[in-house]
């Protein structure tokens, strides 16, 4: 569970930026933006790391989190001239961006990051290995491109959404969202049977960041299909 | 006839008192509580209409207190182990010896309050060292004054 909610911080990360350099007009690719985003992801924990004497990957969320920001920056900024320039643009960044993953973390496990990594082994290593550092980052290292992929279907999903809504009828909406939500629980029912309810850990670990996409984006599905009727009672 | 004037004006004020006190205490709050209808006849069929296109909205719709908390997620991620944790995340740090349940009020009290404190330092502090701001001493330093 604690993964699965790490994965959706990770997806939203992803998602974040992505949304950010993709529909915000004039956004800054410039330097104070990423020194922002570094002082407020590392500022607390370097002063706390140099205050009680600990290893910077003892709290590895901020680097797994440095580390996604920096690889979704450079996906972005990479030929940024060309992001609105066509539909195409955005898979083919996509795309490089999945295989320049694959590589640095399932390939031949991992040599790539750890070669990468080695040089700066005093500060993201652990015990005098990678290990800590590949495992946590392992375990996240497909999910923020989900997130880039939402982020690039965003508008395409809103108009959809509103079409589906749009109904003369309220029966036709509701039986519509009621098919498509039994597809959904057929997705989460195989999700749910085939890989989370997996009492071994190390094999959930090894299916966790092929698979952890299909609940994060029905909890995605599910809470913006049916907002109408829960939000109206619980919610400002 | 001073006396028959008296009489009259006795009649009178009876009988006006009478009107007095049906206006204020009948006619008056009936008035005011319409009077939205009366001031915007017009206007009050246009405002009040059905909400038919509301469900543009629904989808914006958050819990609040989840928001408030999710902001300083990385503050409470990093600061649990060293204000609400102790010995190495195994025991919860004790302000109410005896009382296990306030103990837990009171730290979690604390720990959110101080997590906050240092998200606006940090955001304080970000604003003071990167930004575009001419004015910036680490940029270029202030115009000197001499005086």
């Amino acid at each position: 569970m604690i993964r699965l909610f790490i994965a959706a911080y990770v997806w939203m990360t992803g998602y974040g930026h992505f949304s950010y350099y993709y529909h915000v007009p004039n956004s800054q690719y410039g330097f104070v933006r990423i020194a922002k985003m570094l002082f407020r992801l590392n500022f607390l924990v370097v002063f706390i790391v140099m205050v009680m004497r600990n290893d910077y990957m003892l709290y590895y969320i901020c680097a797994l989190h440095t580390l996604i920001f920096m690889l979704t920056y450079l996906g972005m900024a990479a030929f940024s001239s060309f992001n609105n320039k066509g539909w195409w643009v955005m898979p083919v960044k996509i795309a490089v961006l999945s295989l320049l993953s694959y590589l640095l973390w399932d390939y031949e496990n991992g040599v790539v990051f750890k070669t990468v990594w080695s040089p700066f082994i005093w500060f993201v290593g652990l015990d005098g290995s990678l290990h800590e550092f590949y495992f946590r980052t392992n375990l996240d290292h497909l999910i923020w491109i989900w997130g880039m992929i939402f982020g690039y279907f965003y508008l395409p999903m809103e108009r959809f959404l509103l079409h589906l809504e749009n109904r003369r009828s309220l029966i036709e909406c509701v039986l519509w969202k009621l098919a498509l939500s039994g597809v959904g629980l057929a997705i989460g029912y195989y999700w749910c049977t085939e890989y989370f309810f997996i009492t071994d850990k190390f094999e959930y670990n090894a299916v966790h960041p092929y698979t952890s996409f299909i609940p994060i984006l029905l909890f995605i599905f599910y809470r913006n299909i049916f907002a109408r009727y829960v939000f109206t009672f619980f919610c400002v | 006839m001073y006396s028959l004037s008296f009489a009259f004006s006795f009649f009178s004020f009876l009988i006006f008192s009478f009107f007095f006190f049906f206006f204020f205490f009948f006619i008056f709050p009936f008035v005011f509580f319409f009077s939205f209808l009366f001031l915007s006849f017009p206007l009050f069929f246009c405002v009040t209409q059905p909400p038919f296109f509301s469900f543009l909205r629904w989808r914006l719709k958050y819990l609040s207190v989840l928001a408030w908390m999710g902001r300083s997620t990385l503050e409470t991620y990093l600061l649990q182990f060293h204000l609400f944790l102790s010995s190495s995340s195994k025991t919860q740090v004790v302000y109410v010896p005896g009382y296990p349940y306030v103990n837990f009020l009171v730290g979690t009290t604390i720990f959110l309050y101080l997590s906050h404190k240092t998200l606006h330092l940090t955001n304080t502090l970000s604003d003071a060292l990167i930004s575009y701001s001419v004015h910036n001493p680490f940029l270029s330093p202030p115009p000197l004054k001499f005086d």
